[in-house]
């Protein structure tokens, strides 16, 4: 066999891998790429803070309680239902309104700081690493799915003292992939789609409460 | 985008299962290459006007995607330690739909530049200079790097040295 005859098997030997993402589906991750950017662009040029001010608007725009909780916020892009006993269901449907989201937690009580933009963490922020402080049940998948979003449970009383849950919603494409629980324990990594989100996962990692993680 | 929406669907049709290859014989996963693939072409679709005036916009996607997968790395490793482990070794599927798994696993096993190499001349018929630009290396390193990725896959090819029985 020579050369051309060992590259060729190669090449054959690949050749039933197609793609089997939709053009319409790059399309959309395109388009969501666009506003992000344009996002990005309306942030650097000050348009963040009319951002928040309308985030603002928006969350005194509440509905009717759902069901079994003790209160709710509902945007179009999430909702967060408080739950007699301390939990908090968190509806994510957009990728938007995200600073709002985390002040109607910590207006719950939940410690949580959620981002899809600052996907490292800050400089001189450190993970905490120590299985022995994730607590079963401080986070979870909820078991309601909606179109192309999530339901998260969190249980404020089950973070630790000094420590915050930190949520990273990274853009990413469409396979969801299956919940992996990482070996020392503090890590949850789910994957799987949310409108107008370009990223594969959602991710969990408890950081130290200081002003270094949380700002 | 108007007709350059047409152009772009068209472009996707002709070249996504091409890139899909290179990106997966580089990454050796096959779920990460089409989600690295997706995302690439996203950019491209976002850039379209600049990436169709590229001189290879197959080589631009599966340059991005790789940067891509870069990027993703740094974002996540020090927030994620999940396990590396070898391409399929657990029987993931990750080599699902690939004829010879025993020469694709010799691939796999090659340096990361050498498959990268294979890949971009495999299967989007760069030749040296232009895959020598993709990669940002040298021609003769293009050269380099696949005479010694083809030694090792047929090395890996040759049949193990058996005793013949005695009739």
């Amino acid at each position: 066999m020579n050369d051309e005859d060992l590259l060729t098997m190669v090449r054959d030997g690949f050749a039933p891998a197609r793609m089997t993402t939709p053009a319409e589906a790059i399309a959309d991750l395109g388009r969501s790429l666009r506003r992000r950017r344009h996002r990005a662009r309306q942030a650097a040029g000050g348009g963040l803070l009319a951002l928040a001010l309308g985030a603002g608007l928006g969350v005194s725009a509440l509905t009717a309680g759902a069901p079994g909780a003790a209160h709710q916020v509902t945007l179009a892009a999430w909702t967060v239902s408080q739950h007699s006993d301390g939990s908090i269901a968190v509806t994510i449907r957009e990728l938007r309104e995200l600073p709002a989201l985390q002040a109607r937690l910590a207006a719950d009580g939940a410690r949580v700081t959620i981002s899809d933009s600052s996907l490292s963490l800050p400089h001189g922020c450190v993970a905490v690493r120590s299985a022995s402080q994730l607590r079963t049940g401080m986070v979870s998948f909820g078991s309601g799915k909606p179109a192309g979003g999530y339901v998260l449970d969190i249980r404020p009383s089950l973070i630790p003292a000094g420590q915050v849950l930190r949520i990273l919603l990274i853009p990413g494409p469409f396979k969801p992939t299956p919940p992996v629980t990482a070996s020392q324990g503090t890590v949850t990594v789910h994957g799987g789609p949310v409108t107008g989100m370009t990223a594969p996962g959602v991710f969990f990692t408890l950081v130290s409460d200081t002003a270094r993680c949380t700002s | 985008m108007g007709t350059d929406s047409a152009g772009f669907a068209e472009f996707y049709r002709a070249a996504r299962d091409d890139c899909l290859r290179a990106v997966f014989a580089s990454v050796g996963d096959r779920q990460a290459a089409e989600d690295l693939v997706a995302e690439a072409f996203a950019r491209a679709w976002a850039d379209w006007r600049k990436v169709r005036r590229h001189p290879a916009p197959r080589a631009w996607v599966v340059r991005t995607a790789l940067n891509t997968r870069v990027s993703w790395w740094r974002r996540t490793r020090r927030e994620v330690p999940l396990p590396e482990r070898p391409a399929d070794a657990a029987g993931d599927g990750s080599l699902d739909g690939v004829v010879d798994r025993a020469l694709i696993t010799a691939l796999l096993r090659l340096p990361v530049r050498q498959r990268q190499v294979v890949a971009l001349r495999l299967f989007l018929d760069l030749d040296t200079a232009a895959t020598a630009q993709t990669l940002g290396i040298a021609p003769g390193t293009v050269t380099a790097h696949l005479a010694r990725a083809v030694a090792t896959l047929r090395a890996e090819r040759s049949p193990a040295p058996r005793e013949e029985s005695r009739q």
